[in-house]
């Protein structure tokens, strides 16, 4: 039983690295070849292509660009909607039809957003979405230097700042390169990684983004989605080890990993440069789709998510525990999207009314505390300072009726 | 004697225990009621609660509801009421402690089954009381070993829903084992009423018991800042009659007692003067009629300041925090809620009951704990060791008092009860 699985593991193994090595001889739809394509092959390539910039949004050629993103959207949602008819099919158990639903009259308004962490969390993140892929066009390219450690992808030539992962997986083109450049990589790189670590998957990756929003659709849909546990957990953690390791050594053996990634198919396409898809296209449909059953899926085994969570030790933002508040009710470990169970088991540490919760997984989307009904049980510190701290009047207050001022004031 | 009980018409026993019912029965719930009215500070608004329990044991009525809605007798705290308001049903909580209905009970289990269990077989034996004759469906998890041949009894003579709690949570499976239970139980729930489960059901359902758990929520958060502001005796009334009073109903009452009790905070009034020691109760469910001991506490000169108990606060306290909003994930949610954070010594692991109990220590500033012991609830009788060693080392004094469901005692828990009290009071160091 157990060699069984090492096999299967080997095997899947083996299988992604191929599909990785070959990616760029699975097309999934490219241009012909007669037009400048983006391409970072080397440095006068890289001024070449600037000086074509990307089309306007909603021009024509945006939308000759934008053609294979909407192949994608496309392909997810009939993958989407294969996948809840065929469960619909294998098991019906709460999908039976209802003969008539005469409805108890509670009220069934829903709550509108409140003014908190969520919604700053989600206007970063759009305000990145954005400056990260019309950055270049709305505020010039003077921060292009910068070396943001996420999955923003460099063949957008527009966006506001740089983006590590493309030297990072090729690494032999880092060491070619010039002083300047490695010293402007490492440093923005290391900084960044350093100081905030995953915060910048939780609120500046556009590819975070786009999951989240399919997260939030499934929501409004009230579809069924397919809840992890620990063990197909541990499958995620060993697809991830693979990704990374695909990730870092693929630019050694002559492949590229950007034939691989999902990210190429988004932010380029969006800024309207026509770039050529090879295996990404597919990737970034099971991204979608994944995204849209499981929250944040590709986050789980993103290789650049696990260098940006290796300082996590020393990192600014930092998630704590009072674990003699904790209930262990394990509503924080149902919440997270990256499934850190030890968040509610965790009952010992130095200091038990602040115990250092914060592991690598984490990208502080502050989800557990919204979902912690214990006050003062989960909180987050930034830089020494609490910035968000479970509270269970707020937590009540996302699931009760809407009510009126009056009511609230009375508390 | 015995072999003969459970035939269906009524034999003369049958008849002589009903008799007995009709006038002692009754007789137990009036006169707690009585004593918790004559309990000084009760708030105006806490009439409606004790209506309800009078109602119920003393004029034997069934539970208030809409018309047509059938009940389901539900028999620990990890039956979730929000299915059961989803499709259509009203759950009552079914645990007894009625002293009448345990003396016929004690007839028919063995000696050394809990009063609790007892009280509930004496209800179900007798045809006398309408919140037991009347449910249409029993929900009972598979808890405690009581518990367990409490359920195999049901079944022989009622519809009833056995719920498989797992022993242990440490595993994901565990609590997804118990999320299965719950679809089993939806569908003998949607046979019974006819509603399925839906999405917009369960959805209305969930925010009916958050409305109520947001009050309860204020309720706590009252209590918490201003840790005299009401006796524990009239706490575990709401928290009672709770149990037998249709939801939106409870909530309403519920939020009128807020709402005096914030007015009475601005006040700045008290239901108890500074020096009264505050005790916490925590141990084995007091279940109306059997509030001795609370009224003990209160009677003998202690403020009830907080209780750990499932028939008390701890029974509603654990909201479902509902991540995914579906069908599946609000399930989950209700799962997850019914088993991880549930203190009930019937689980393996259980520290974080003590955890539990040292927050409440300091949320309420707590000055001794009183370990209730049902006889033979060997579970929480287990759980004393542990505790009496770790209050050893918060410094709080903490008492065992066992007792069973009779008036007999009563004088000795009195004395036992008053020496405590004058223990924290008078001895030891003061704060």
């Amino acid at each position: 039983m157990k060699k069984n699985k090492i096999l299967i593991a080997v095997l899947i193994a083996l299988m992604l690295a191929v599909l990785a090595y070959f990616a760029a001889d699975i097309p999934f739809y490219t241009y012909p070849e007669t037009g400048v394509t983006a391409s970072l092959q080397s440095e006068t390539d890289t001024e070449l292509t600037f000086s074509v910039a990307g089309n306007a949004v909603f021009s024509l050629g945006w939308f000759e660009a934008m053609m294979p993103f909407t192949i994608i959207v496309g392909l997810s949602l009939v993958c989407i909607l294969l996948d809840v008819l065929l469960r619909k099919r294998l098991y019906r158990k709460n999908n039976v039809p209802c003969a008539r639903t005469e409805r108890m009259k509670f009220g069934r308004k829903q709550n509108l957003p409140r003014f908190g962490f969520e919604m700053i969390r989600w206007s970063i993140m759009i305000l990145s979405f954005v400056l990260l892929i019309w950055g270049g066009k709305i505020l010039g390219t003077a921060l292009s230097s910068l070396q943001l450690p996420i999955l923003a992808c460099p063949y957008n030539e527009e966006q506001l700042t740089g983006a590590g992962c493309f030297l990072f997986s090729n690494l032999d083109m880092l060491a070619e390169s010039s002083v300047d450049e490695i010293l402007w990589f490492a440093g923005s790189f290391i900084v960044c990684a350093v100081l905030f670590g995953r915060l910048l998957c939780g609120f500046v990756c556009p590819l975070g983004f786009v999951q989240d929003v399919m997260h939030e659709l499934r929501q409004k849909l009230h579809t069924e989605g397919i809840p992890l546990n620990e063990k197909l957990y541990a499958g995620l953690r060993f697809a991830k080890w693979i990704m990374l390791l695909i990730f870092l050594g693929i630019g050694l053996i002559g492949g590229s990993f950007c034939d691989f990634c999902p990210a190429i198919t988004l932010s380029p396409a969006l800024a309207g440069f026509k770039t050529s898809l090879y295996f990404s296209g597919f990737m970034m449909v099971v991204v979608l789709v994944s995204g849209f059953f499981k929250r944040r899926c590709f986050c789980n085994i993103c290789p650049m998510g696990y260098l940006l969570g290796l300082p996590h030790k020393v990192s600014l933002a930092r998630l704590k525990k009072n674990a003699v508040a904790c209930t262990e009710c394990g509503a924080c470990y149902e919440a997270c999207p990256m499934g850190i169970k030890s968040i509610y088991t965790v009952r010992e540490g130095k200091n038990e009314l602040s115990i250092d919760v914060t592991t690598a997984d984490c990208i502080f989307c502050g989800e557990c505390i919204r979902r912690c009904p214990e006050d003062g049980a989960l909180f987050m510190t930034f830089a020494g300072k609490k910035i968000y701290t479970a509270s269970r009047m707020k937590f009540m207050r996302d699931y009760t009726t809407p009510r009126r001022k009056k009511a609230a004031e009375n508390e | 004697m015995n072999e003969n009980m459970n035939i269906t018409p009524m034999n003369s026993a049958q008849i002589r225990q009903q008799e007995r019912f009709d006038r002692k029965g009754t007789a137990v719930a009036e006169k707690m009621l009585r004593q918790v009215r004559e309990l000084s500070h009760m708030p105006e608004t806490l009439e409606p609660f004790l209506k309800t329990l009078e109602s119920i044991f003393s004029r034997r009525e069934d539970a208030l509801r809409p018309q047509g809605v059938p009940t389901v007798g539900t028999y620990c705290v990890m039956v979730p009421p929000e299915l059961i308001y989803a499709q259509g049903a009203m759950p009552v909580k079914l645990c007894g402690g009625s002293y009448t209905a345990f003396g016929i009970g004690d007839d028919i289990a063995p000696r050394d089954a809990c009063p609790l269990v007892k009280a509930v077989m004496g209800f179900e034996e007798i045809d006398a009381m309408p919140v037991y004759q009347n449910c249409s469906l029993m929900a009972v998890p598979v808890t405690c070993d009581c518990k367990k041949k409490l359920a195999g009894w049901l079944q022989e003579r009622r519809p009833t829903a056995v719920l498989h709690v797992p022993a242990n949570r440490d595993r994901d499976e565990d609590m997804e084992r118990f999320v299965g239970e719950l679809y089993r139980f939806s569908e003998q729930l949607e046979q019974m009423t006819g509603f399925s489960l839906t999405y917009g059901r369960l959805a209305d359902a969930c925010r009916m018991t958050a409305d109520a758990q947001y009050q309860l929520s204020r309720f706590i958060d009252l209590r918490r800042k201003h840790s005299r502001i009401i006796r524990g005796s009239f706490s575990m009334a709401v928290m009672n009659a709770l149990s037998y009073t249709w939801l939106p109903d409870w909530t309403k009452q519920l939020s009128d007692l807020n709402d005096e009790l914030a007015s009475l905070a601005k006040q700045k009034k008290t239901a108890a003067k500074e020096n009264q020691p505050r005790i916490l109760l925590t141990g084995s469910p007091v279940i109306f009629p059997n509030f001795k001991l609370p009224l003990l506490i209160e009677s003998m000169g202690g403020l009830l300041a907080a209780d750990e108990t499932c028939m008390g606060e701890r029974g509603f306290y654990d909201p479902p925090a509902i991540v995914d909003r579906t069908v599946d994930g609000m399930l989950r949610a209700l799962s997850n809620r019914a088993t991880r954070p549930c203190t009930c010594p019937t689980f393996a692991d259980n520290l974080r009951r003590i955890y539990r109990i040292r927050q409440l220590i300091k949320d309420y500033r707590i000055q001794g704990v009183i370990y209730h012991v049902l006889r033979g609830c060997l579970v929480y009788d287990y759980e004393y060791r542990q505790l009496e060693e770790e209050m050893g080392k918060l410094g709080i004094p903490v008492i065992r008092v066992e007792t069973d469901y009779n008036e007999e005692d009563v004088e000795q828990l009195r004395i036992r009860v008053e020496a405590f009290i004058e223990l924290i009071k008078y001895g030891g160091k003061q704060e």
